[in-house]
């Protein structure tokens, strides 16, 4: 099926008629990369499915006063990105997690979940991302599964290109050693 | 190109990380994408609807809210308590009946006081008298009568006061 345009979206978004066919069409085009990008943040399916919800009820509300000074789906990514930062920082004052608890309590989310594939290395790269704090974590996502450009991270994260290479650079030192590190295993 | 070579760089400095696949490992319950899109609709309209009756089906006056703001920050300064003696005409009657029995009754016994007062004097005069020794009274009247002068009168008055003062019956008795 052939992926449509962004500006044929935003085209037919901005006429009243034809505006319900063109959040349609956005959504059957961004709606499982915006899914996994949040599902790798807050790790529950659950969780997941109600940001994915909220992320797309904003971009209906807002989209009308998009600009088109930049990408369709780097203006998504951010919305979502700040979503899900926005509902981990919620959950956590909600349960009341003291900071250096927050990676094992996702960690337990991502050991009980029933809907994970993965194999052990698997699970312990999960775990290793788990360690990083929020923000590092959004931007390792965004590097390795999804293989943006720092340019785009940039755009998504409003942080400076050097500060991203920077911050990717720490995340991956930490992931690699705890892989290393035997003593944890699943 | 150059995409592929910017993600290839950290490859080199995390070796064991680079062993492993990239892939997805969550999953989602099945034919949870094609629900998507309708519960994202569903919601959609449910935010349209939750709009349209907060702006159009409800309207109120002019200038209400800023009234509004006024009446509720007037009735939080609550004033000062008044508190209400005769709430009834119950109370209000009784209380004048109260009054007037407390008024009478002092008015009663201020009348009272003065003849117990005289009657606390005899008392307190009978009670010095039986104090005093029974010679030291009758020398002082004997004293007394001494120095008292006799008093004249002639026999016909005597006879007419006598007459006067007493019945026959009490004057023929013996003593």
């Amino acid at each position: 099926m052939k992926q449509v345009e962004d500006s044929e979206i935003l085209e037919k978004f901005s006429n009243e008629k034809t505006r319900n066919e063109a959040f349609n069409l956005l959504l059957n085009k961004y709606q499982q990369k915006i899914y996994w990008h949040v599902r790798r943040l807050v790790i529950d399916h659950d969780d997941a499915d109600d940001v994915v919800q909220d992320v797309f009820i904003k971009v209906w509300k807002n989209l009308e006063k998009f600009r088109s000074d930049s990408q369709l789906y780097t203006w998504i990514y951010r919305i979502a990105s700040n979503e899900s930062i926005t509902f981990l920082n919620k959950k956590k004052q909600r349960n009341n997690t003291p900071l250096d608890e927050v990676s094992s309590e996702l960690s337990e989310t991502l050991i009980a979940s029933s809907y994970f594939n993965g194999d052990k290395i698997q699970m312990k790269l999960q775990q290793a991302i788990l360690t990083l704090p929020d923000k590092q974590r959004l931007i390792f996502n965004m590097k390795y599964f999804d293989e943006l450009k720092y340019e785009e991270i940039s755009e998504i994260t409003g942080t400076s290109v050097g500060a991203l290479k920077a911050s990717f650079h720490i995340a991956v030192k930490k992931v690699e050693a705890f892989m290393l590190n035997d003593d944890i295993t699943f | 190109m150059g995409k592929n070579l910017e993600n290839e760089e950290w490859r080199e400095e995390a070796p064991t990380l680079s062993g492993v696949p990239v892939r997805d490992v969550f999953s989602v319950p099945k034919n949870y994408f094609e629900e998507l899109s309708a519960s994202i609709e569903a919601k959609k309209s449910v935010d349209n609807l939750r709009n349209m009756a907060a702006e159009e089906a409800f309207s109120v006056p002019t200038d209400y809210f800023e009234k509004m703001r006024a009446d509720i920050v007037a009735k939080t300064k609550s004033p000062s308590k008044v508190l209400k003696i005769w709430r009834s005409n119950v109370l209000k009657y009784a209380s004048a009946a109260c009054f007037v029995l407390v008024a009478g009754l002092g008015v009663y016994f201020y009348q009272e006081q003065p003849s117990q007062s005289v009657n606390y004097v005899e008392i307190a005069n009978e009670q010095m008298l039986f104090d005093i020794d029974e010679d030291v009274i009758i020398d002082h009247i004997q004293g007394t009568e001494a120095a008292i002068t006799p008093v004249s009168a002639d026999q016909s008055d005597l006879e007419s006061y006598i007459l006067t003062n007493f019945s026959t019956t009490e004057l023929t008795a013996e003593y």
